[in-house]
């Protein structure tokens, strides 16, 4: 059921935890994970009384991988239905990343693609020493559209060229080098690391927090309505296209896709 | 002396490998290096056999910046030529920068001036660990300004403003944390550790890398104008033809201090 | 001319200005504001200058902006507020405009204004016991006009986080975000910053000029005048804000603000 997907618990200090509840498929970003994940960030978009918010996950992975059902339906789509699917993805990206109070994301195992992207989009990550990470849309012969103005501003356009064209996995302690996490620890050490910093946020003023994260984010240029649409556009392009068709049926029927040379 | 200032040759992967080869000199910039980046980039854009380019250096060094003799000689040439100059300098980094396809730097040595600005129009850098940085031009009274776009996306203002401002030298480790190497390995190992990256670039779709290429580029605004890149080789060539900068130079072919140092003491 | 803010200029053209309100931590009122602003201008203004040096004297470099003051600016009429915001944002801006380096040499703490004072340095000397802290939410407040300043040294991401949980920084933490550009331990603070000082004399000083002017051209964000503007304009605001009154009455009184009980 879409409302066990993602779990939202707010306590009486004002500190609310959503978590990602789908552990059997790695907490991947389904049609309804996305659906379920932007009607929580709404809600507490409308809270007076949240004063920070955790972005967790159940089960091994934070989110990792690619959810085999929605695919093959993405398979199917046309070049419209892949637009609005796109947009819908950025929409929730959007949600997240301007959440009125600090966001503190807790990566307790492994995230890839739009993982990643909800890694950046939150304002503080703290992550698990064994997590790994990758950028893998290239693999399939798509572009990791959606998360780039995320990621790029997470991990700076050089970080960003290398991990979005490699596909190479990290491990995290890359990704505090980075700069998509900014403090790692063991996994064992993660509640209070992440409840720490909780500790630190309470002390301050809620409205000044609030305005502070919406300078900041209008100083270094916000993620546009011109820019999501951009972004759909270009990733329904490359589903639709010969290279792009070609890379989801290779990994559907997995085997290597033809670029390789082994395909 | 027929010797080749670039070499090029492209593997049957679709591994194009582009060399500075002026070893003599430390692989310095002159015309004629500007002028075959600018053509050979060009040409692998179009070559639809080249997956990735890879540049490297002959000799002990990577790269050692603009050739200072050459930039002495070019002072006292016209205004129209001395800009044209700095128009194909900006113009070298500007399109290595908006290469289309994959493009990693293995350093080793020297990466002086105009040497960081290419580095950091690359893509992935893998630098030995006795490779040296620095961003030297202010300190021969030249300008730096073609290089700062890609320099301050790839390792931010401030370390910019410190490196640009000090000249100060810095080592593979520190370039590391900074950003603008991506790898650091012993002497002699830069093949093995590029081996692994140029795989993992080859699994992906070269439409699907072009576009990411092109995604970040948008998303992060790294594409200097038209007008932008006018503006820089116009200081550059102005800055190129003052009195500070005749002094600078000559001090450096002369090896002694430059008339502005006023010397440690108080 | 005020002792708050000594004034030093030697024969080789370094001027070193140094934060001397050493009973208040070297924190900024309105006559200290006035008087570094003074000393900027005639920093600028000397014949054959080539470097300047900001320090503190005292326990710490520079502890911000000094609560009573903000109390009083907080409750002038609103056209006050924002003249006397101006003069405030004047000190980074002399700075950050200044054609020559700018080095900082911070020992002890820089807090909130002390820490945006080091930030719109070219370069900053850290001494390793040195401590750094964007305070400014603790107070109600919001580090309006130093947001341009950290993204420029921070990132976005560096940012969010720093000002958002108002933690403190190690001078190593300092250094690793982009806060601090060399850290050296305690007793060759000194010795290191002359060797800077002495480095950057061997530069061509047209070149430094241009270079520094380009650079900040060239940056990114780029500092748009708008939005500095309305920077300005909420910084002013925000002096006057109910939660600014709260935290300065909370300070002052020694007892924590109404948001950070039984934090």
């Amino acid at each position: 059921m879409a409302e066990d997907l993602v779990l939202t618990e707010v306590d009486a200090r004002g500190v609310a935890t959503v978590t990602l509840n789908r552990a059997e498929a790695h907490n991947a970003l389904s049609h309804d994970v996305v659906g379920a994940l932007r009607a929580a960030f709404d809600a507490l978009a409308a809270r007076e009384d949240v004063r920070v918010a955790i972005l967790a996950a159940r089960g091994k992975s934070f989110s990792a991988g690619a959810d085999l059902k929605w695919m093959r339906r993405v398979a199917e789509f046309s070049l419209a239905e892949n637009r609005a699917d796109a947009l819908r993805i950025a929409g929730m990206f959007d949600a997240l990343n301007t959440l009125p109070m600090p966001t503190i994301a807790k990566v307790h195992g492994s995230a890839f693609a739009g993982g990643i992207g909800l890694i950046a989009a939150c304002d503080i990550a703290v992550g698990a020493a064994h997590a790994l990470f990758a950028i893998t849309e290239v693999k399939l012969g798509l572009i990791p559209a959606m998360i780039s103005p995320y990621v790029t501003a997470a991990i700076g356009p050089k970080a960003a060229r290398r991990y979005c064209q490699t596909a190479e996995r990290f491990d995290a302690v890359e990704a505090k080098r980075i700069g998509l996490l900014h403090e790692v620890v063991g996994a064992e050490e993660l509640d209070d690391a992440v409840a720490r910093i909780v500790g630190e946020i309470l002390k301050s003023a809620p409205e000044s927090l609030r305005a502070c994260k919406t300078l900041i984010r209008e100083t270094a240029g916000p993620v546009s309505e011109a820019l999501r649409e951009e972004t759909a556009s270009r990733i329904a392009a490359i589903r639709a296209s010969d290279e792009g068709k070609e890379g989801l049926t290779a990994f559907l029927e997995k085997r290597k896709p033809v670029w390789t040379g082994e395909g | 002396m027929a010797e080749p200032v670039l070499l090029c040759e492209t593997d049957a992967r679709g591994v194009a490998t582009l060399t500075f080869n002026r070893p003599e000199v430390n692989n310095a910039y002159n015309g004629d290096v500007i002028l075959g980046l600018i053509e050979t980039f060009g040409r692998l854009a179009g070559d639809g056999a080249v997956r990735l380019v890879v540049l490297r250096g002959n000799g002990r060094h990577f790269q050692a910046g603009a050739d200072l003799k050459w930039l002495l000689q070019a002072a006292t040439l016209t205004p129209e030529e001395n800009l044209q100059i700095s128009r194909n300098t900006t113009n070298a980094v500007r399109g290595l920068n908006a290469f289309p396809k994959p493009t990693i730097a293995l350093v080793h040595g020297g990466c002086f001036g105009g040497g960081t600005g290419i580095v950091a129009a690359c893509d992935i850098v893998i630098a030995s660990d006795d490779a040296i940085f620095s961003i030297t031009e202010a300190r021969w009274g030249v300008m730096a300004g073609p290089i700062f776009p890609q320099l301050i996306a790839a390792i931010g203002e401030h370390n910019v403003r410190r490196y640009a401002l000090t000249c100060e030298r810095f080592g593979a480790a520190r370039a590391r944390e900074m950003g603008l190497v991506d790898e650091v390995c012993a002497p002699g190992e830069l093949d093995a550790v590029a081996g692994p990256v140029i795989e993992a670039i080859l699994g992906g779709g070269p439409a699907a890398l072009r576009e990411t290429k092109r995604l970040i580029a948008d998303v992060a605004k790294l594409a200097v104008d038209d007008a932008a890149a006018e503006a820089l080789a116009v200081q550059h060539a102005l800055k190129r033809q003052t009195a500070e900068a005749a002094e600078g130079l000559r001090s450096f072919v002369e090896k002694r201090s430059p008339s502005w140092y006023p010397g440690s003491g108080r | 001319m005020s002792d708050g803010v000594l004034f030093d200029l030697d024969r080789r053209g370094v001027a070193t200005l140094t934060l001397n309100r050493t009973k208040a931590l070297n924190a900024f009122d309105a006559d200290q504001i006035a008087a570094f602003n003074a000393a900027m201008e005639r920093a600028v203004g000397s014949a054959g200058i080539r470097v300047i040096v900001i320090a503190g004297a005292g326990s710490i470099f520079c502890s911000g902006a000094d609560i009573r003051y903000l109390q009083w600016a907080g409750r002038l009429r609103p056209a006050e507020n924002l003249a006397d915001a101006r003069l405030y944002a004047a000190m980074a801006e002399a700075m950050r405009d200044a054609p020559v380096p700018v080095v900082g040499r911070v020992h002890g703490g820089a807090y909130g204004g002390g820490l945006a004072l080091a930030a719109a340095c070219d370069i900053v000397l850290a001494a390793e016991s040195a401590k750094f802290a964007i305070t400014e939410a603790r107070y109600g407040l919001t580090p309006s006009l130093m947001v341009p300043f950290l993204i420029g040294r921070m990132g976005q991401r560096g940012c969010r986080r720093w000002c958002l949980t108002g933690e403190s920084m190690t001078a190593a933490e300092a250094y690793r975000v982009g806060l601090a550009d060399i850290v050296v331990a305690d007793d060759v603070l000194d010795d290191a910053l002359a060797t800077v000082v002495d480095g950057l004399l061997m530069n061509a000083p047209g070149g430094l000029a241009e270079s520094k002017a380009s650079i900040g051209a060239n940056a990114r964000p780029p500092l748009e005048r708008p939005l500095h503007e309305r920077a300005l304009a909420a910084f002013a605001a925000g002096r006057g804000s109910p939660q600014a009154a709260e935290g300065a009455a909370a300070f002052l009184a020694k007892r924590p603000p109404s948001w950070a009980e039984g934090s």
